[in-house]
């Protein structure tokens, strides 16, 4: 038989086995042990001399393949009952099931690998945030268009007198350090509005003086008409927008 | 609602949802029997076969989910791209063998088939969530065991374990070699 060792790397020993049954056309159910072991035994040494890490279960296997070597030699310890033969127990028949089981488990492996391929072809969707309008009766803009919104809010930062503008120190362009959370605004609006259910927008502004302070209130209203606490309307164009708090 | 007007319903369950929408589900909003959701949607499975539509749905045990089919592949993927699609390496291939047909199965189980230790590829199963642990055994050492999950059957075109070529077609094959 030909030594034929290819430089594939085997996952483990059935793999290296499997192969060494294939390349020489060995009957699985009648393995020549000493061919096999000598050819085993080859790859492991070549495998040390190219310094790669032989895994322990490759060894366990060289061990195996040894003793299956040594039970066929023993003579065989047949006891013959006076009315039936007993048969041998082949030592190689636990090998064999095992590589038969292994390579059953390399077929499917093979059709899933097909599969795989083919199934990778489909394409998904995946979900996607999708945003409906409010149910009736429910509305959190009445009247109230975002350019309206925007409008008031521009007549507000632009009617701050100049001297509340952001605190500028020293001609350094430092923004002031005080931080106001969008949290500590939302909080201070529900507060109002439980004192006087419906207020004025331009009312939640007249108190603040900087602007930080105005842009954090703004986006403090809309955060609340997101989470459905508040509502902003307008009755008629032009007319004052309320705020008013929901249940 | 008469029958045309649930498909229509469950159409748009479908694409709103996205993702694999179970039988319960569909059930529930449409108010009609799981046993009447089922048949109308098989029905609609083979109606967008028959009629050859560009997009399918496909059935992972009690989840259906609309996709695209693999003749059309080169086409979408010009829209997008190029992807490239990782695919598993031959050790978690064997590795999703042992465990697609022996569920539940341990580790140790696992790697007396295969002759080696199994982690690295049971890792990259976990992490292509093409697996999942499904309890432990009750005995010495409690062990971990395994199963396959929907994205498994998504992943290999299966409608559910069942769908499994039987085992005893490989052992046949072996026995013809």
């Amino acid at each position: 038989m030909k030594y034929t060792i290819k430089t594939k790397i085997f996952e483990g020993p059935f793999d290296l086995l499997y192969h060494l049954i294939e390349e020489n056309k060995i009957d699985i159910y009648d393995i020549p042990i000493n061919e096999i072991i000598k050819q085993y035994m080859y790859y492991i040494y070549q495998m040390e001399s190219l310094n790669l890490e032989i895994a322990s279960e490759f060894l366990l296997m060289a061990a195996t393949l040894i003793e299956i070597k040594s039970k066929l030699l023993l003579p065989s310890t047949i006891v013959k009952d006076s009315s039936m033969e007993m048969d041998e127990i082949d030592p190689r028949d636990e090998l064999v099931k095992k590589l038969l089981e292994y390579k059953k488990y390399k077929i499917i492996a093979a059709e899933f690998k097909d599969k795989e391929k083919y199934y990778n072809k489909l394409y998904f969707k995946q979900k996607e945030e999708l945003t409906f309008s409010l149910e009736e009766g429910e509305v959190e803009f009445q009247g109230v268009s975002p350019q309206d919104l925007m409008n008031i809010f521009k007549r507000i930062l632009l009617n701050k007198p100049q001297d509340t503008q952001i605190i500028y120190s020293n001609n350094k362009h430092e923004i002031s350090k005080e931080s106001i959370t969008i949290e500590e605004k939302t909080n201070m609006i529900i507060n109002i509005l439980h004192s006087q259910k419906k207020v004025n927008f331009n009312e939640i502004f007249i108190e603040l003086d900087n602007k930080l302070d105005i842009v954090v209130s703004f986006l403090a209203i809309l955060e609340l008409v997101k989470i459905k606490k508040i509502r902003v309307f307008q009755d008629e164009y032009f007319d004052n927008i309320i705020i008013e708090l929901l249940d | 609602m008469d029958k045309e007007d649930i498909k229509s319903v469950i159409e748009a369950l479908l694409f709103a949802w996205s993702e694999p929408i179970s039988i319960k589900e569909i059930s529930k909003v449409l108010s009609i029997e799981v046993n009447e959701t089922k048949k109308i949607l098989h029905e609609m499975i083979n109606d967008y076969n028959f009629n050859n539509r560009g997009i399918q749905i496909i059935k992972m045990d009690d989840y259906y989910q609309f996709s695209t089919r693999a003749e059309h592949h080169s086409y979408i993927n010009k829209l997008f791209e190029p992807k490239d699609k990782k695919t598993l390496s031959q050790a978690a291939l064997e590795t999703l063998a042992i465990i697609a047909y022996k569920q539940p199965v341990t580790k140790i189980e696992i790697e007396e088939i295969r002759g080696v230790k199994c982690d690295k590829a049971l890792a990259s199963l976990q992490e292509k969530s093409l697996i999942e642990e499904q309890g432990r055994l009750e005995k010495v050492g409690r062990p971990i065991v395994y199963g396959t999950n929907i994205n498994f059957l998504k992943a290999f075109g299966l409608t559910s374990i069942k769908d499994l070529p039987h085992i005893s077609k490989f052992e046949s094959l072996l026995e013809e070699e």
